[in-house]
This record gives C-alpha cells, sequence and structure tokens, in this order.
C-alpha cells in the first residue's frame, strides 16, 4: 500500500494520531502540501460518504473519520496559505438555528465540509439571524448551512433567510438547510437554495451549489 | 387516560387482538402549552395550570388514548437534572440540557442518584404525591411510568457529539457511564411506581439514541441496558419502548428487549416492521408526525389513517403518529385522525 493510500486508509479507520503521523512523513519525503488534499482527504471522506449513505458507517464512525481527517488539515492549512491549488471550495457559515441548542447534524456536516476542502466558520447552536448576517458579510460567506432539530425551532431558519435579504446579502450568499424535521417542501417554502437529508447530501449539494 | 382506555391499550399490547383499533397519541409539553396558548414555565411550575391544561386535552380529545397519561414531564430534562446537567429554560419551548459530565472518568466520582430528592425528579414525583386523588376523582388513570433511556440520559451528561465519540474511544468508560445511568432509571421508575401507587402496570422508555448507531454497538451498548431496565419490572406490566430514530440496523433485536409496544418512525413502513418483528411486538404507530399530522390538512390526516390500515390486519396494532405530537399539531387533525379510527372500528 502507497502512502497516499495508507493514509486515506487511517482516515476512514478514523486513525487521528496515525493520519498525523502519516501526514508528517508525507511532507518529510517531499510531498507538496497541497497534493494531500485532492489525493487523500477528499476521497477518503468521499469514501466514509459512501460508506454512511449504504449503512455501513454510523454516526459515531463518521465523527472519528472526520477528526482524523483534522489531524491532517490542522497540518496542512498553515503550509498552504496563499497556494491556490488549495483554496477553500467556498466559504461555509455553519450553524444550528436560534433557540436550538443540538449540535450533532451541524457538526457531522461541517467536519463533512471541512475534509471535502470547504473553509467553515461554525457559529455554534442558537444562532440569531442577526449573528448569521454579521458572520456572512466578516467572512465573505458563499453558503449557509443551518441545523434544526426541532419544529419549534425550524421556523426561525425562515427569519434568518429574510435577514439575509433585508441586510442586501442574499444575492451573493446559497443557503442549504438539514436537521430531522426539515424537509424538501420547507426548504422551498422559505426560499433556502436546497436541503442536504443526510451529511454526505450536504456536501454533494455544497459542491453543486458552489459550482452553480 | 381512563381506566377503560387503559384496559383496551393493556388488551391490545398484551394480546394483539381486541375489537377495536385504539388511538394512542404521546401528548407532551413540546406540544401542549403552544396548542392551549399558555405559557411553558407556568405549564411545567404552576400545579393548577399543568392540571387544568391535562385535563382540558383530555376532554377535547376524548377518543384519543393520551399517553403515557397525566404525563408529569419537563420536556427531557427530568434525568439530566438528576445526573448533573445544567437545565435552561428558553421562554416559548421546552427546556434544553447542557453537558455536566466533561471527563468520562468522573462518572467513579457520582454518587448514586435519589429520585426522591436529585432535581426534577424529586418536583416530579411531588406533582404526582400531590395531584393523584385529583386525577382520580375527574375519572382518569395513572397506569404508566416513564423515563428516558439510559443512552438518551447519556448523551444528555456527555453531549451528544462527544459521547458518540466515548462509544469509539473509550468504551469501557461508556459502559460505567450506562450501568450508573441504568440503575438510576430504574430507581426513578420505581420511584414514580411507589408514589402513585396500585394503579400503575405499565412502563413507557424513551430513546432514540440507538437509532444512530450500527447493529454491532446496539447490540454492546443499548440493547443489554435497554433489557435490564424492561425486566427490572414484573413481566405482567405493559412495556413500551419510543425510538423514532433510524431502528432498521437492529429491528429484529428489539424483539429480544422485554417490551411489548413498539413506537417507531414514519421512515420505516408498517409492512417492513411488521415483517421483520413477526408479530412479536405490538406497533405503535406510524403517520408522519410533521408532514402528515402538523403541516397536513385535516383531510390528510384522514386519510394517511385510512390508507395505513386500508390493507392491514388490524390485530397488534395501535394507531398512532411516528414519535410523539409535535409543536403546531392542529387539533383538527386530532380530530380526523380520531375519526379516521372511528370509521375503521366502526366496519
Amino acid at each position: 500500500m502507497g502512502l497516499f493510500e495508507e493514509m486515506q486508509q487511517a482516515i476512514i479507520d478514523g486513525k487521528a494520531p496515525v493520519v498525523k503521523e502519516l501526514t508528517e512523513k508525507a511532507l518529510s519525503q517531499g510531498v507538496k502540501p497541497g497534493d494531500i488534499f485532492p489525493q487523500v482527504i477528499i476521497p477518503a471522506m468521499n469514501e466514509v460518504g459512501r460508506r454512511m449513505r449504504d449503512c455501513e458507517f454510523f454516526i459515531p464512525e463518521v465523527l472519528i473519520a472526520a477528526r482524523a481527517s483534522r489531524a491532517a488539515t490542522d497540518i496542512l492549512r498553515p503550509l498552504l496559505v496563499g497556494d491556490d491549488v488549495a483554496r477553500p471550495a467556498g466559504t461555509v457559515v455553519c450553524c444550528t438555528i436560534k433557540g436550538d441548542l443540538h449540535d450533532i447534524g451541524k457538526n457531522i456536516v461541517a467536519m463533512m465540509l471541512e475534509s471535502s476542502g470547504f473553509r467553515i466558520v461554525d457559529l455554534g447552536v442558537d444562532a440569531s439571524p442577526e449573528k448569521i448576517v454579521a458572520a456572512v458579510r466578516e467572512h465573505r460567506a458563499n453558503l449557509i448551512a443551518m441545523s434544526a432539530l426541532l419544529t419549534t425551532t425550524m421556523v426561525n431558519m425562515k427569519a434568518a433567510i429574510e435577514a439575509l435579504d433585508a441586510a442586501g446579502l442574499r444575492g451573493q450568499v446559497r443557503v442549504m438547510v438539514g436537521g430531522a424535521p426539515v424537509t424538501e417542501s420547507w426548504a422551498r417554502l422559505i426560499g433556502a437554495d436546497g436541503y442536504g437529508k443526510d451529511a454526505p447530501a450536504a456536501v454533494e449539494l455544497a459542491r453543486s451549489l458552489i459550482a452553480a | 387516560m381512563r381506566t377503560e382506555q387503559w384496559e383496551l391499550f393493556k388488551k391490545v399490547a398484551k394480546s394483539h387482538r381486541a375489537e377495536r383499533v385504539p388511538l394512542a397519541l404521546i401528548m407532551d409539553s413540546p406540544w401542549m402549552p403552544g396548542y392551549l396558548g399558555i405559557n411553558h414555565l407556568d405549564y411545567y411550575f404552576d400545579p393548577e395550570v399543568w392540571f387544568e391544561s391535562n385535563l382540558r386535552i383530555l376532554k377535547e380529545f376524548s377518543e384519543v388514548i393520551i399517553f403515557p397519561s397525566w404525563w408529569v414531564e419537563y420536556g427531557m430534562a427530568i434525568e439530566p437534572s438528576a445526573l448533573g446537567c445544567r437545565i435552561h429554560f428558553a421562554p416559548g419551548q421546552p427546556p434544553s440540557q447542557l453537558p455536566g459530565l466533561f471527563h468520562l472518568e468522573d462518572v467513579d466520582q457520582l454518587s448514586p442518584v435519589d429520585p426522591h430528592a436529585d432535581g426534577l425528579m424529586c418536583a416530579a414525583l411531588h406533582r404526582y404525591r400531590m395531584q393523584k386523588k385529583r386525577i382520580f376523582e375527574a375519572g382518569y388513570t395513572l397506569p404508566v411510568v416513564t423515563a428516558r433511556g439510559p443512552l438518551c440520559s447519556a448523551s444528555f451528561m456527555r453531549g451528544l457529539t462527544t459521547f458518540m465519540i466515548d462509544l469509539l474511544d473509550n468504551p469501557d468508560g461508556v459502559h460505567k457511564l450506562l450501568a450508573f445511568i441504568t440503575d438510576a432509571t430504574i430507581r426513578w421508575l420505581q420511584a414514580q411506581a411507589e408514589v402513585i401507587g396500585g394503579t400503575v402496570e405499565g412502563m413507557f422508555i424513551l430513546d432514540d439514541i440507538p437509532g444512530f448507531l450500527s447493529r454491532q454497538h446496539y447490540l454492546e451498548f443499548a440493547h443489554p441496558y435497554l433489557k435490564k431496565i424492561f425486566d427490572a419490572f414484573p413481566p405482567s406490566w405493559v412495556k413500551v419502548y419510543h425510538n423514532d430514530a433510524n431502528i432498521e440496523p437492529f429491528l429484529e433485536d428489539l424483539a429480544g428487549v422485554g417490551f411489548d409496544v413498539l413506537n417507531w418512525t414514519h421512515k420505516v413502513e408498517l409492512k417492513e416492521v411488521r415483517r421483520r418483528i413477526n408479530g412479536k411486538l405490538c406497533l405503535m404507530g406510524n403517520i408522519p408526525p410533521v408532514d402528515i399530522a402538523t403541516r397536513g390538512t385535516p383531510e390528510d390526516a384522514k386519510r394517511a389513517v385510512l390508507d395505513l390500515l386500508r390493507d392491514e390486519d388490524r390485530n397488534g396494532i395501535v394507531l398512532s403518529l411516528g414519535g410523539g405530537v409535535s409543536p403546531g399539531m392542529p387539533g383538527a387533525n386530532i380530530q380526523a385522525m380520531a375519526e379516521a379510527v372511528g370509521e375503521i372500528n366502526s366496519k
């Protein structure tokens, strides 16, 4: 098994210390930092997404795989500043919407997006429309990923989209939504640009929204 | 619920046969205060408001078995409040619970939970103690004791993301935590039965978290602890388990946990669950709680009930939602479901 395959496998297996060690080894052997994202991290996380979709992986396995990929990205990011090859696929503001303190869906999506090359601005839970607007403006985000686990709080997604409209930012940012009670029809109803039924779907949606 | 409603529920749960299909809905504080237009804090902490609210709902939906009946709850906060979590009451919604066990190894430092003295368990027991006579005199019964399951409580104590990672990083620590919570849960259920008294002959456990796991992890971390809880109570009791997350990986295994009735998600079809459970459990479900019951029209709700039961053997079914009643579910949709069940039962 080559070094890149070994690194991919370690990410899929969720072995963060091994990923760190192999990343350092690769760099010491002269591998360009910019090659590791497209040839290791992104394919590994695509495989994690596939396994989740096919019910081979469940939430714990996805979380530790994402954590392992971060062991590599933490080393690589500082080395990639200004490198065009490693330019983020997009900047995503991730949050659980106002009134909702559930973080797992948002965390998984944020970790998967980050491992897929997106820059993440994580607003945490209970994010107000004002906070979302401010983050989009400050970080010049081109995507927002909003999560809600409660039917009582999902209505606040609509308020956030309205706030983006009122701030004149709606044209520059695409909005995707997800979470247990959220559906495709709800996404359409509130004027979101898309709905991700799970984390792998959210990654695919983010890619397609950025490409559109 | 009324005694005759409980008798019907019990009969279907235990024998899978009854002259009528019961309609039972899990109604609690995510829905009730909003429906009645009252403040959540008043609902939780003013005994008079709580009593009158429940009475009003029972009278308005007299054909529906309100399950588990006069449920004293504070959102999902009772168990975590006794297990050391901070409970956060945001306006206009049930409380949230913030993690309190920051290091898994600290489980060794925890003293056993005393339901008569700890957190909101103490408050809930006091409410039962003070209100039960009034409830019985109003013509209702209190047949069921209720608790969140061990993985649900563990996820509150650790935070869900952290707990999911714990399962792989520190399985021994997780087992210690789950053993601790399981004992606390059994004591909490026993305390309710003790305070309520002789009318109790059922239990209701809610735990969605196993639905985030593979079958292998379910068998290691969920099944034995759930089984221990159900087995701690008499076999004659009616035992109900709610999990509206993804139960597909371990559906067959649920028949061996020791409960009689499964309330599950609408995302797994009744036919499929029946086929895989093979008559071993009574099924309580499974109309979509949000898309149909809450956002649909009364016609949608009625049609969904009629469609669900059209070609189905009606034995061993308690008609319900695939989960609890969601915030915002209109009363007209509940009435429409009752009407549909009435039509089915009249044929």
